[in-house]
């Protein structure tokens, strides 16, 4: 069978109809047509070669996360672990800064501290000065006579001052 | 390992078999959805999409064709579907009447193009732009058929399987497709018809011998 139009000698070329010969002018249409598919081909692949890498990188990653089986629940360690790789970096600005405040401490404290518990020195008396006997070293009490008397009761002690005036009668 | 073992142990999750059937046929993928959607962002979101999806359904590939054709089917029904959702599909542009008409005309196909040597051709950049633009002044279903065809090989019969259409639609669309081509890429011809220089020198030098 010979074709007798452009589209069955398209058919032929592409395989679907089976022609025992063909004239030149068809042979060079089925060439044409041929040659039309190789640039088409080429260019294609060209184009498709020259897409970066990095773009099917990316594809990659997204279509694994996408076909990763579900993951299971949480447990408490990787929950901490999530939240600290979370934070890590809040965290360890927070502790270098600890430790810089530290030091600087250390080093402005100066030598006057070297008593300081621990130093090997005398312990300071920390207690507040409300809670320190009362110690009266003189008591000048101009025309009359003065008493001191400290008293303790289950509270403490109270120190009381008891001034006479000389021309009074005691009791009146 | 071949295809089929790569598939058997994607089904049974191995995810780096499935990486290697990506790392084989992405860009031959790529290729198919570009050539179909002439837009590289849309081309790479359904090679991906196409991707997922056959690992989606790796349980009903059946082995009775290649991994890469079963793959390719999704692609071009992605890539389809694709032209349909953003309304770019216009409509029939030509029936099997239109294709009988044309075959009466003697010279509806051009009987040479750029000399017959294809891959030189591809090696000028001015030619590149030209294929490139012609591709892009194709239809959608035009340029859709020109590339199952001349990418895959695809039969008429496959390829109306794949656009819901008739044997004859694809005909049509093919015919009408590689007619526009040649006769948007004629006038190169008389250019690649002259000898370059290279086949200048070749000459000479068998003359001499």
């Amino acid at each position: 069978m010979k074709p007798t139009s452009d589209a069955e000698l398209m058919q032929h070329a592409d395989g679907e109809r089976r022609d025992d010969a063909l004239d030149p002018t068809g042979r060079a249409k089925v060439d044409a047509i041929h040659e039309l598919g190789e640039l088409v081909r080429g260019h294609v692949e060209l184009g498709a070669d020259a897409v970066p890498d990095a773009r099917f990188d990316t594809m990659w990653r997204a279509i694994d996360d996408a076909i990763a089986p579900p993951a299971r629940a949480p447990g408490l360690w990787h929950r901490v672990s999530r939240w600290f790789d979370h934070y890590r970096g809040h965290i360890i600005t927070g502790a270098v800064s600890a430790g810089a405040v530290a030091a600087l401490a250390l080093v402005l404290r100066g030598p006057s501290d070297a008593g300081s518990p621990g130093s090997g020195g005398a312990a300071l008396d920390v207690r507040p000065a409300a809670f320190r006997p009362t110690e009266i070293e003189s008591l000048d009490t101009p025309g009359g006579t003065g008493t001191v008397f400290n008293l303790k009761d289950e509270d403490g002690s109270t120190t009381v001052i008891w001034v006479t005036p000389d021309d009074s009668v005691e009791g009146i | 390992m071949d295809d089929l073992e790569l598939v058997q142990a994607a089904r049974r999750g191995d995810r780096d078999a499935f990486r290697t059937l990506f790392e084989r046929y992405h860009r031959r993928a790529y290729g198919l959805a570009h050539g179909v959607l002439r837009n590289q962002d849309d081309a790479l979101d359904v090679v991906q999409e196409a991707f997922i999806k056959a690992h989606k359904y790796l349980d009903k590939f059946e082995g009775t064709s290649s991994f890469y054709t079963w793959l390719y089917r999704i692609v071009m029904n992605l890539a389809i579907d694709h032209l349909r959702k953003h309304r770019r599909v216009k409509p029939v542009e030509l029936d099997e009447q239109q294709l009988e008409a044309a075959g009466g005309d003697a010279d509806a196909l051009l009987p040479r193009l750029l000399g017959g040597n294809p891959g030189r051709a591809l090696l000028d950049k001015e030619i590149r732009e030209r294929i490139d633009q012609a591709l892009g002044e194709l239809s959608d279903n035009h340029r859709a058929v020109l590339i199952m065809r001349e990418l895959e090989g695809l039969s008429y019969e496959d390829m109306a399987q794949a656009m819901g259409c008739s044997k004859g639609t694809i005909m049509s669309r093919l015919f009408h497709a590689r007619k526009n081509m040649q006769k948007r890429l004629a006038d190169l011809v008389e250019r690649a018809a002259l000898p370059d220089e290279d086949d200048a020198v070749d000459e000479a030098a068998r003359s001499r011998a």
